[in-house]
């Protein structure tokens, strides 16, 4: 459609930089409804054949894998509270894509966020509801602090962001783990890990045991909220157009850098709003490697939900159901956990080789 | 209009191509209707026809990118299946695309070379190959170099490139694409000698164009079509321009009607001293100052490249100057963001209509909604779906966007229909100042001839146009004022009377009047 060759200019006429450091104009196109469907039949179908082939009794494994989140009320809990915490690092994600920026960072964002969290809760001497609440601020707030750094350096230099949040991950996961180890750890536990928070300030359980909570409320009405400012208000408009296409969105006189700027912020507000449920919802304290990846999980639930709040709550229903699955399969059968890691790798795969191949 | 008879071929090579009977549906639409074709040795046979009128899928069947649903494809009086492109260069048939496909990060021999490269076991031989480029390029007068990257290369010199690729396949007959839909005028005249060239050569070559005067310059023969049928096959010599405007639109109406002169008002857009610089740092406009009127429309016309982009950026708030001043009403908007500007009252219809213009991936609706989301015509505090397209429903039969809902990708418009799109955004709205850039290129003509007659709407309504153009034909038939851009500096001014074609054109070459 356009001929990338002669684009050698874009926006307000700066030659475009040739460095790899430099942010070029990105445009974020969601993949059509049958494309996520490809990606999941295809995935699905790529771990039946790895099941198959490492699996002593391979029809067990895909009962556990498929449908034993749905046998008991545990696992299908577990699947919820899993759930919550993805949807909310895919809408993260979704909101700095949607913007033409992809925040890699949510894992760090999300880290940071829980450790806000549950040293809030901890010190803060307010419990009950308002102190989740403020507990659950705060982490948002370092979510978005986390990534205020690369989101200037995007907007003011076009640095590209992807590199940044990706290394700002790195940082995050060390600075938890000595603010922990030097402030924060509990000195009875030979894990690292703060003190466990008073039961005042956990999210209720609704699906007892499961770790299944109220964090599920704040979820649906996040999504809703997110629907309403994607699909139906002028400013979702005007930052999908920054994102799909600058040159179009300067025209338009849209302040592309001010709604890129304000999308990573609250991308990372998202992440550590995540990071705040699972400490609050799940762990009920700090637990060095708290999240099994939730950040980077959110990024493939986002493309799979085609950037979409709905789609991506399905997208989220399914993977978590996938992931509580892989953990029953796991102990039940000889097939382990990591297949999970593989249906992302292939999910991604394929998502991505969509995206730059689509047809002209 | 029936198939006229083929005037009586002199004792001629037989065809070295014919096509016979070809069909090719897409669903329910056929988009090549049972059509011959027979293309010569030695001979430049034009393709002619509107947007859509079938010309790029015949020649795709032909190049093995889509296969016909019914027909023959005879080859030297041979049928030939012709199943891939790759087939095609096999069988010395070679097509160069309106959108190039080379790799900007390689040199100019390796991408004539690219998948076919020589080599002596695992090595590529670079020297064989660079030679054999220079020495395409020079038995066909193509100015290239064969070690330059062609990230560094000019739209006219990929296009070179592109034509190296098939020559080096050693084609014998070469179909391009609306090959001067991306050159300047200086450009077009330098290629049109390479094609005149080719055919010297004896090769045959097929132009798929809409420009009447370019196909007259250079074709021999010229095939119509239109809505998929072929129309008319002629010797160039036996037509009138008028003839085949008829053909390509089935209608007899003259396609370039006198537009009325305007009677000027109040001056609305003022220009004072303005210099700019280009995203190099480099100078490219120098001290303009020029004034449109309501009810005017001033013609800014000059080859492409000579600070006219620059010159519409910095009126529409993409650019800032650096010294001058810019005033819309009174107001002073130098230097203003582009939403400054466009609440200031001007509308744009950008030269870039793909990567500016429009947002490819939105549907119609959002694409003629963006134009209005700083009003109530599209929600009140919150969208509405039911508002926003029953406002771009209004405005897409108002402006005759041909699209199969408002709900269909802008991407999938042809080039006709996404400027129309794009008027109905930004004319709609009635803006006093209305600034275009080459609005019609690319079109065919029922669309420019609908795309001027909007300025010319817009203009008695009391509009002020600044039309912006390296279109000869364009500015002189449509502007009540017309001034010569060259080298950043404006060197002409016609005021008084529109000036003849001869008489802009030696101002635009020589850039003094």
């Amino acid at each position: 459609m356009t001929n990338q060759l002669t684009g050698s200019e874009n926006e307000a006429g700066t030659p475009r930089a040739g460095s790899w450091m430099t942010a070029t104009a990105r445009r974020v196109v969601p993949l059509g409804l049958r494309q996520s469907l490809i990606a999941i039949v295809l995935g699905l179908a790529i771990c039946f054949v790895v099941i198959l082939l490492v699996a002593s009794d391979p029809l067990a494994a895909f009962d556990s894998f498929i449908v034993g989140t749905f046998r008991s009320t545990y696992s299908f809990g577990s699947m919820i509270a899993i759930a919550t915490v993805l949807v909310l690092t895919a809408l993260a994600a979704a909101v700095s894509f949607r913007s033409g920026a992809f925040n890699i960072g949510t894992e760090g964002q999300l880290v940071l966020g829980g450790l806000v969290a549950a040293v809030t809760a901890q010190h803060l001497g307010v419990t009950g509801l308002v102190g989740q609440a403020v507990a659950l601020v705060a982490a948002a707030v370092a979510g978005a602090l986390w990534i205020t750094i690369p989101a200037i350096l995007r907007v003011r230099y076009r640095t590209n962001e992807i590199l940044t949040t990706l290394m700002f991950n790195y940082i995050a996961a060390d600075l938890a783990l000595y603010l922990v180890n030097s402030y924060f750890r509990d000195e009875t536990s030979g894990a690292v890990e703060t003190p466990p928070l008073d039961q005042s300030m956990w999210l209720e359980r609704i699906l007892p045991p499961s770790a299944a909570n109220v964090g599920v409320v704040l979820v649906i009405v996040i999504v809703t909220a997110m629907w309403v400012l994607f699909d139906r208000t002028r400013t979702g408009r005007r930052m999908e157009a920054s994102g799909m296409q600058p040159a179009f969105a300067e025209y338009l006189g849209i302040r592309s850098h001010r709604y890129l700027f304000c999308s990573l912020l609250g991308s990372g507000a998202l992440a550590g709003l995540a990071g705040g449920v699972a400490i609050l919802g799940i762990t009920h304290a700090y637990v060095s490697g708290f999240s099994p990846q939730y950040g980077f999980l959110g990024i493939t639930v986002a493309l799979i939900g085609r950037l979409r709040p709905v789609g991506i709550l399905l997208a989220a229903f399914l993977y978590s159901t996938l992931m509580t699955g892989a953990t029953a399969m796991q102990s039940t059968t000889d097939v382990p956990f990591a297949l999970v890691f593989v249906l992302q790798g292939v999910l991604i795969l394929l998502i991505t080789s969509q995206r730059t191949g689509g047809k002209a | 209009m029936t198939d006229r008879p083929v005037p009586a071929a002199p004792a001629q090579d037989p065809p070295v191509l014919r096509l016979e009977g070809i069909v090719k549906r897409f669903g329910t639409m056929t988009a090549v209707d049972t059509v011959d074709l027979e293309i010569r040795a030695g001979e430049i046979h034009a393709l002619l026809g509107e947007n859509g009128a079938g010309k790029s899928t015949l020649m795709n069947c032909l190049f093995g990118l889509v296969q016909p649903d019914e027909g023959t494809i005879l080859l030297d009086g041979l049928p030939v299946d012709v199943t891939s492109p790759r087939r095609a260069l096999e069988l010395g048939i070679g097509m160069v695309h309106q959108h190039f496909k080379l790799v900007p990060s390689l040199t100019v021999a390796q991408n004539v070379f690219l998948g076919s490269e020589p080599h002596t076991g695992p090595f590529v031989q670079t020297r064989t190959a660079e030679e054999t480029v220079a020495r395409l390029a020079d038995e066909y007068g193509l100015d290239v170099r064969p070690d330059e990257k062609v990230r560094s290369l000019s739209v006219g010199a990929q296009q070179r490139v592109e034509i190296l690729r098939a020559l080096a396949k050693d084609v014998r007959i070469l179909v391009l694409d609306e090959p001067t839909a991306v050159l300047t005028p200086a450009e077009t005249e330098r290629f049109f000698d390479v094609v005149r060239g080719f055919a010297a050569r004896g090769l045959a070559v097929v132009l798929i164009s809409h420009h009447l005067k370019e196909v007259r310059q250079v074709a021999d023969r010229v095939t119509v079509l239109r809505l998929g049928k072929r129309v008319a096959h002629e010797a160039i010599g036996d037509v009138t321009n008028a003839d085949l405007a008829a053909l390509i639109t089935g209608e007899t109406r003259p396609v370039s009607s006198e537009v009325q002169r305007g009677t000027p008002g109040a001056t609305v857009l003022e220009v004072e001293g303005l210099t700019l610089r280009n995203g190099r740092g480099v100078e490219v406009v120098h001290d303009v100052s020029l004034r449109v009127a309501a009810g005017e429309i001033v013609g800014v016309l000059g080859i492409a490249g000579n600070g006219q982009t620059e010159l519409v950026e910095a009126v529409t708030g993409l650019r800032k100057p650096t010294a001058g001043r810019i005033t819309v009403k009174g107001v002073d908007t130098t230097g203003a963001s582009p939403g400054t500007v466009r609440a200031a009252g001007v509308g744009h219809i950008p030269e870039d209509r793909i990567g500016r213009g429009m947002a490819g991936y939105w549907s119609v609706d959002h694409n003629i909604t963006a134009g209005y989301l700083d009003t109530d015509e599209v929600g009140g505090r919150l969208l509405s779906d039911s508002k926003a397209s029953s406002l771009s429903a209004r405005l897409m039969k108002e402006f005759d966007v041909r699209a199969s809902s408002g709900r269909q990708l802008a991407r999938r418009l042809s080039g006709g229909n996404a400027q129309k799109m794009v008027l109905a955004r930004e004319l709609s709205r009635q803006p006093d100042v209305v600034v275009c850039a080459e609005p019609t290129r690319g079109l065919d003509i029922a669309a420019t001839d609908f795309v001027r007659r909007e300025l010319v709407a817009r203009r008695d309504a009391g509009g002020a146009v600044l039309l912006v153009s390296s279109e000869i034909e364009e500015v002189t038939q449509v502007a009540d004022r017309v001034l010569i851009i060259s080298a950043g500096r404006i060197v002409a001014e016609y005021a008084d009377h529109r000036p003849s074609e001869a008489e802009v054109g030696r101002a635009m070459l020589e850039g003094k009047s």
